[in-house]
């Protein structure tokens, strides 16, 4: 009966949540962007005319209004509508049909499961047994040598990206050694020798950062006075380990899986994709490359159900393993905020859509054509980025070192060979990706060394693609080695060559003699790693991708940084309902899985470097705001607010002068452990062609654009190596950075000296 | 006559800090030495050094701890364990933090049984002891998770741990500073009794004199990681040597005294 009331309560607790997630959907996928810019989308852009658009829509169902049809009567007035028929109808798992071939959804879901989950199933569970097993064997290793060497080890193995060991894997033991199959599937239990290899890669992939996380949660258990007791009875070493340090990490080693339970049936994107598995992952993949609304629709909306099952099993987890916690919880009064936002947010919604149903459609019917992306990006937005960020990076350790963070973080960095070490290397690459950042367009110059002026405003053209410092900088140093270069692009070659090659890789044939053989280059012996397919420099290629990697990195946080801390502190500081709300919205954002929010985003905003830094900055808002709040929770119950307010210290006062300095520990040390996530994120995103446009420099579209190399003959390794490599040297520093500055900052690391 | 249990000259390190400076002491068979000092003083560290129960990583200890004739500092883990639990138990300061929260309190009890006296039925013996420390439902506490009992219930629960290897030493690291004063008392009753019964020498850590009449055989007083007067319980109270003794001293309450306030120990003992 207990148990059943919980229930009950939980669940008025979480399908607010869902109906929130409903409501984001409909908000991105018919406000934002209306089923018109879908329609002209889907059918390819430019030059459509208004009557294919009138006919798609009207295909699909799109034509209906949006939430209120005065056309019909009665109850169909409401439901003849967009909101009811394509969004509303989610909550009943009627998923709809694809926009593509309208095939229905549900069906393609439930024959997609399965593959996904043989696949993630086994991953997960060998997973938690391996890496479990392997961090109890670690926390035997006593002593600070053995102890730093894993360590050093693992964040080593976390550096590296999910990419390198899927094809490094996939190569190896599916082309390499012919171990497993290369890709495919088969029906029923046949399928297990497909299994093998994406389950392999995922064990390994992996390792260093779920080694790392139980090995911190067994730390912290190591420490606790009952270890001590059990050390005190004279139990050997492995009982305590396995038994008292076990049994208490298994509640958040329980969250932690059953967090992960979304996206076992979700599968995995990049392993589906890469071997060619019909689960979901590819399903919405496949859906995204053709510009299926419906699908991605209705995959956030079904990745987010899971999500939210997933959370009220958190919480029967909870109750089996630790026996502390009641079956108390909120009560249902308490969720009366929510309830009210909801309904509030929905009313206005309704409202908004409503009544700019007319006013959209006028402005399509005005100019149905788009004139689509600019044809010259504006160069100032990056400039003025560059200046800031020098700024920022002059008056940042000034700041820094007026605060107690500061003086520490410079003690460590005096005493610490490895960070001054770690930090040299990051900055270097930020330094990189600052002298990329500034540009400007070079004024055209004709053969003969005259200025070309523009036919429309008789002024000097300038050049379509910009030159940053860096692009400068490079090519002065192209020129001193000797090459002939006059722009970037005169470095490119004809195909591949190899690392300082002076021919061509592959033969060609001599049209007059019919003869075969290697052409030499354009710049024998000039470039270091070689050149792609394209013909590309691929040393350039791996330099430029360092300003999207760095960018999205620092920016990310950046822009996610404000929101997390108003909304945490806000809600950690006054509690009662925008405690409340700000639960429920970082509840809410975070019920959808971070990637379809992405494609979602991708697909609605289209490809950049900003809409990633959005999107990510939005998905990862909601963990930084969950920690600002636990903090500012756990300060405001401190003796020293207390006194300050019995001194009379006003709210705003004790906020900017005890609680915000409090937490700058907090937000340096996030800082540092989301940079090299974010790098890898980018680089997976991007691979996935839902990152930054292919135009831009990112080792993620490099290593797309090489992966298939490695099945050439013979094989061609550089562009990938190149990439991969520069990934690695800009991740291993900079979280053996993020490590010693957490080292530095944790209060409860105590002060190393 | 052998002593039970004899230090020389122990050293407690903390990376730079010197929390235990050169200690050096006995135990006989079935005495009770009290070691009292003011916090920080370093009684835990130097009780916890003995078996080393210090983190390994963190403490850095030195010089001897002979217990009969094997130097406890330099055993092997194996033997090392023998005598945790079954040579020396503990019973710590915070019994709310001491006991596993996600294991039963029975079971806590019937592990130590298990390891050091293997053959006797374990859980049986687990829910003797627990009536023994006198818990009013033995079988019902064996059966509860730690946070269904009071803090006074907890401890005794951790003293029927400690009984549970038979030790011949047990070392109580303030057990009774976490406790309301009615259960106090109740509870270093309960070591009393377990002492006398059982012949079992005890080193009781603590800052509070007035617990120690009628129980110290000897004292200890340590300062600043060193043993600044030690001897017998009575003639150390009565006359006390070393200044900031007679400062501790002070700083008891007396029934009938009458004072505008207690003094502190930089004012009596500089
Ligand atoms: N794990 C540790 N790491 C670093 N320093 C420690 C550690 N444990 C104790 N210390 C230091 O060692 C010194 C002695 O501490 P100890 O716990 O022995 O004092 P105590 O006499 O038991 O005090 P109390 O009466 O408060 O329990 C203190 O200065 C303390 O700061
Ligand atoms: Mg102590």
């Amino acid at each position: 009966m207990l148990v059943l009331s919980y229930l009950l309560r939980r669940l008025l607790y979480l399908f607010p949540i869902l109906i929130g997630v409903n409501l984001i959907t409909f908000l991105l996928f018919f406000l934002v962007n209306p089923p018109q810019d879908q329609a002209r989308q889907a059918l390819g852009g430019r030059n459509v005319r208004p009557e294919q658009i009138a006919a798609w829509m009207r295909e699909r169902g799109y034509d209906r209004p949006r939430f209120w049809n005065a056309k019909e009567a009665g109850l169909k007035k409401a439901t003849e509508t967009i909101f009811f028929e394509k969004n509303a109808r989610l909550f009943l798992l009627d998923f709809g049909r694809s926009d593509v071939d309208a095939h229905p959804v549900r069906t393609e879901l439930v024959r997609r499961i399965g593959p996904s989950l043989m696949v993630t199933l086994p991953a997960m569970a060998l997973g938690l047994l391996l890496h479990l097993a392997l961090a109890l064997a670690f926390a035997r290793f006593k002593g600070a040598r053995a102890e730093r060497g894993i360590d050093a080890a693992l964040v080593a193995l976390m550096s590296i990206s999910g990419l390198f060991y899927i094809i490094g894997i996939q190569a190896l033991l599916g082309k390499g050694w012919m171990w497993i199959p290369v890709s495919g599937w088969a029906d029923g239990l046949d399928a297990w020798r497909f299994v093998i290899g994406p389950v392999l890669i995922s064990l390994v992939a992996g390792t260093g950062a779920s080694v790392r996380f139980y090995r911190a949660l067994f730390e912290e258990e190591l420490g606790r006075d009952y270890v001590r007791t059990a050390r005190a009875k004279g139990l050997p070493e492995s009982r305590v380990l396995s038994l008292h340090v076990l049994r208490s990490s298994l509640v958040p080693i329980a969250t932690a899986v059953v967090a992960g339970l979304p996206f076992l049936v979700m599968g995995s994107l990049l392993l589906e994709s890469f071997f060619a598995i019909p689960g979901l992952g590819n399903y919405t993949l496949d859906a995204l490359n053709q510009k299926d609304f419906a699908i991605v629709r209705a995959m956030v909306f079904f990745g987010s159900l899971l999500t939210i099952l997933g959370l009220l099993l958190t919480d029967f987890a909870y109750l089996l393993v630790d026996p502390r916690i009641r079956l108390g919880g909120k009560k249902a009064g308490r969720l009366l905020p929510v309830w009210l936002f909801v309904v509030g947010a929905t009313l206005v919604l309704a409202i908004v859509g409503h009544l700019s149903d007319p006013a959209i459609r006028a402005v399509q019917a005005a100019a149905p054509l788009a004139a689509a992306a600019p044809a010259t990006p504006a160069l100032w937005p990056g400039n003025l980025g560059a200046a800031l960020a020098l700024a920022a990076l002059i008056l940042l350790p000034l700041l820094l070192m007026r605060t107690l963070e500061g003086q520490r973080l410079k003690a460590t960095l005096a005493s610490s060979r490895l960070a001054q070490g770690c930090l040299a290397v990051v900055l270097f690459f930020i330094a990189i990706a600052w002298l990329d950042s500034v540009r400007w367009r070079e004024i055209v110059k004709d053969s003969a060394g005259k200025v070309v002026l523009d036919p429309r405003t008789a002024e000097p053209a300038r050049a379509q693609q910009a030159t940053s410092l860096l692009d400068a900088g490079l090519l002065s140093a192209w020129r001193l080695a000797g090459a002939p270069v006059a722009k970037i692009a005169d470095l490119s070659e004809k195909t591949y060559s190899a690392p300082f090659a002076k021919t061509l890789f592959v033969n060609t044939t001599d049209p007059s003699t019919g003869e075969r053989r290697k052409e030499t280059l354009k710049h024998p012996g000039r470039h270091p790693m070689g050149t792609d397919k394209a013909g590309s420099d691929v040393f350039l290629r791996a330099v430029k991708g360092v300003r999207t990697a760095v960018l999205i990195g620092i920016l990310t946080t950046l822009l996610a940084l404000p929101f997390a801390l108003l909304l945490g502190v806000a809600a950690g500081w006054y509690g009662g309902w925008v405690d409340d709300l700000v639960q429920y919205l970082y509840t809410l954002i975070s019920a959808i899985p971070g990637v379809l929010l992405v494609m979602a985003f991708v697909l609605l905003f289209g490809q950049g470097l900003w809409q990633i830094c959005v999107v990510l900055g939005l998905t990862g808002w909601t963990d930084l705001c969950r920690l600002m709040r636990g903090e500012t929770l756990k300060l405001r119950e401190l003796p020293f607010i207390a006194s300050a307010r019995a001194l009379g210290a006003r709210d705003a006062r004790i906020l900017r002068c005890h609680v915000i300095p409090n937490l700058t520990y907090l937000v340096l040390v996030n800082l540092a452990l989301a940079f090299s996530a974010l790098v890898l994120a980018e680089a997976t995103l991007s691979y996935l062609g839902i990152g930054v446009d292919p135009g831009t420099g990112s080792w993620g579209v490099m290593i797309n654009d090489a992966r298939l190399e490695l099945s050439r003959d013979p094989v061609v390794a550089w562009p990938l190596l190149a990439a991969f490599a520069s990934m690695f040297a800009l991740l291993l520093p900079a979280n053996l950075l993020a490590d010693q500055i957490r080292g530095a900052l944790d209060p409860k690391s105590g002060s190393k000296p | 006559m052998t002593p039970l249990l004899r230090v020389e000259d122990l050293h407690v390190h903390f990376r730079s800090v010197e929390a235990v400076a050169g200690i050096s002491f006995e135990i006989q068979k079935g005495e009770v030495l009290a070691l009292v000092g003011e916090s920080g003083s370093g009684k835990s560290a130097s009780a916890l050094a003995l078996t080393r129960l210090l983190p390994e990583r963190a403490a850095e200890i030195r010089g001897r701890a002979l217990l009969g004739d094997t130097d406890l500092l330099s055993l092997a883990p194996r033997d090392l364990r023998r005598v945790r639990g079954g040579r020396i138990a503990y019973v710590f300061q915070e019994p709310m933090s001491a006991l596993h929260p996600l294991l039963r309190v029975g079971r806590q009890v019937a592990e130590a049984v298990r390891q050091h006296r293997p053959g006797v039925p374990a859980m049986k013996e687990a829910v003797r002891l627990l009536g023994e420390t006198g818990l009013p439902d033995p079988e019902r506490a064996a059966r509860a998770w730690p946070h269904e009992l009071s803090g006074g219930m907890q401890q005794r629960a951790i003293i029927a741990m400690a009984l549970a290897g038979e030790p011949d030493l047990l070392i109580a690291d303030e057990p009774t500073t976490a406790l309301d004063v009615t259960v106090q008392a109740q509870i270093l009753e309960l070591l009393k009794t377990e002492r006398r019964k059982r012949a079992m020498a005890v080193l009781f850590i603590t800052h509070h004199m007035a617990l120690l009449t009628s129980f110290a055989d000897r004292i200890a007083v340590m300062r600043h990681g060193k043993i600044v007067e030690q001897g017998p319980f009575l003639e150390v109270i009565s006359a006390p040597k070393h200044p900031y003794t007679r400062g501790l001293l002070a700083c008891v309450p007396r029934l009938g005294a009458r004072l505008k306030r207690f003094p502190t120990l930089s004012e009596v003992a500089p």
